[in-house]
């Protein structure tokens, strides 16, 4: 059984996957961002982990509270496109906004 | 008993990961990801880092789910049916998702880490407000500025209307 630092990196190894596989399955917008935000979380438990094999040096944690408040950004901007998109097209499915394929 | 409640909450973040990935409901996909969010904060705490579990549940659970569920009540049509999305794709994302993981999960258990001996580490809350106003101080000022711009952005995006589509 792996212990438990090595635990903390498969769980940011699970994440990571999961909303990679959200983003490339779900079809709804809302839901490819949340996929989006699970993968920042991802990344985020993998600098804990390591920061805790070092308690003395702190940079992974001011890095992970740099990735959450690029989170937040993100996560504004999106759904503000999203409302925008949705307000046009009347859909939050991204298939359906199909505009520029077709001429 | 830390260790197993370590174990617990892991599981707990990894489950509520992969209702994510298959609640049809997006409302509810939502929660599940606020209880993802709760057992990652609970994991942060759990490793001693108690400033990231705050930041984690004041701004993940408290703002970015917030910002969605609204991003869900504006693009759900409130007589309708509750907004649900089939999936496509799912044999890619399965290659994709499980490939990568297995990637991942074999490089760390086959990686040998060289673990110093852990040394009891405290006042933390003060070397990491120290470490943010001296030594990342610049970092510190772009991402409010960052953090700023993106608002207004976002929020003047959301308000100004555009021609609907005809």
């Amino acid at each position: 059984m792996p212990d438990s630092f090595q635990w903390l990196l498969l769980l940011g190894a699970f994440l990571f996957s999961t909303g990679l596989a959200i983003v490339v399955c779900r079809r709804n917008l809302i839901l490819m961002l949340m996929g989006l935000e699970l993968m920042l979380n991802g990344a985020n438990m993998n600098w804990v982990a390591f920061g805790r094999l070092y308690p003395d040096a702190l940079q992974g944690e001011i890095f992970a509270l740099f990735v959450i408040v690029v989170a937040v950004c993100e996560a504004a901007v999106g759904i503000a496109l999203i409302v925008q998109v949705y307000q046009h097209y009347q859909v939050s499915v991204p298939d359906q906004v199909a505009d520029l394929n077709e001429n | 008993m830390n260790e197993w409640a370590l174990y617990g909450f892991t599981l707990g973040a990894a489950a509520a990961a992969l209702g994510l990935l298959f609640i049809r409901d997006v409302f509810h996909a939502a929660l599940a990801l606020l209880a993802c969010l709760l057992c990652m904060a609970a994991i942060f705490i759990l490793v001693a880092a108690e400033f990231l579990a705050v930041t984690q549940i004041l701004i993940y659970a408290g703002g970015i789910i917030v910002v969605v569920i609204f991003g869900i009540m504006l693009t759900t049509r409130l007589a309708g049916k509750p907004e649900s999305a089939p999936s496509r794709n799912r044999w890619l994302a399965l290659a994709s998702g499980g490939g990568l993981f297995f990637l991942l999960a074999r490089i760390v258990v086959q990686t040998n880490y060289i673990q110093p001996a852990p040394a009891e580490n405290s006042g933390y809350i003060r070397q990491l407000g120290v470490l943010l106003f001296t030594q990342y101080s610049y970092a510190f000022e772009l991402a409010g500025l960052l953090l700023l711009v993106s608002l207004v952005a976002a929020s003047f995006r959301a308000i100004s209307k555009i021609r609907p589509h005809a």
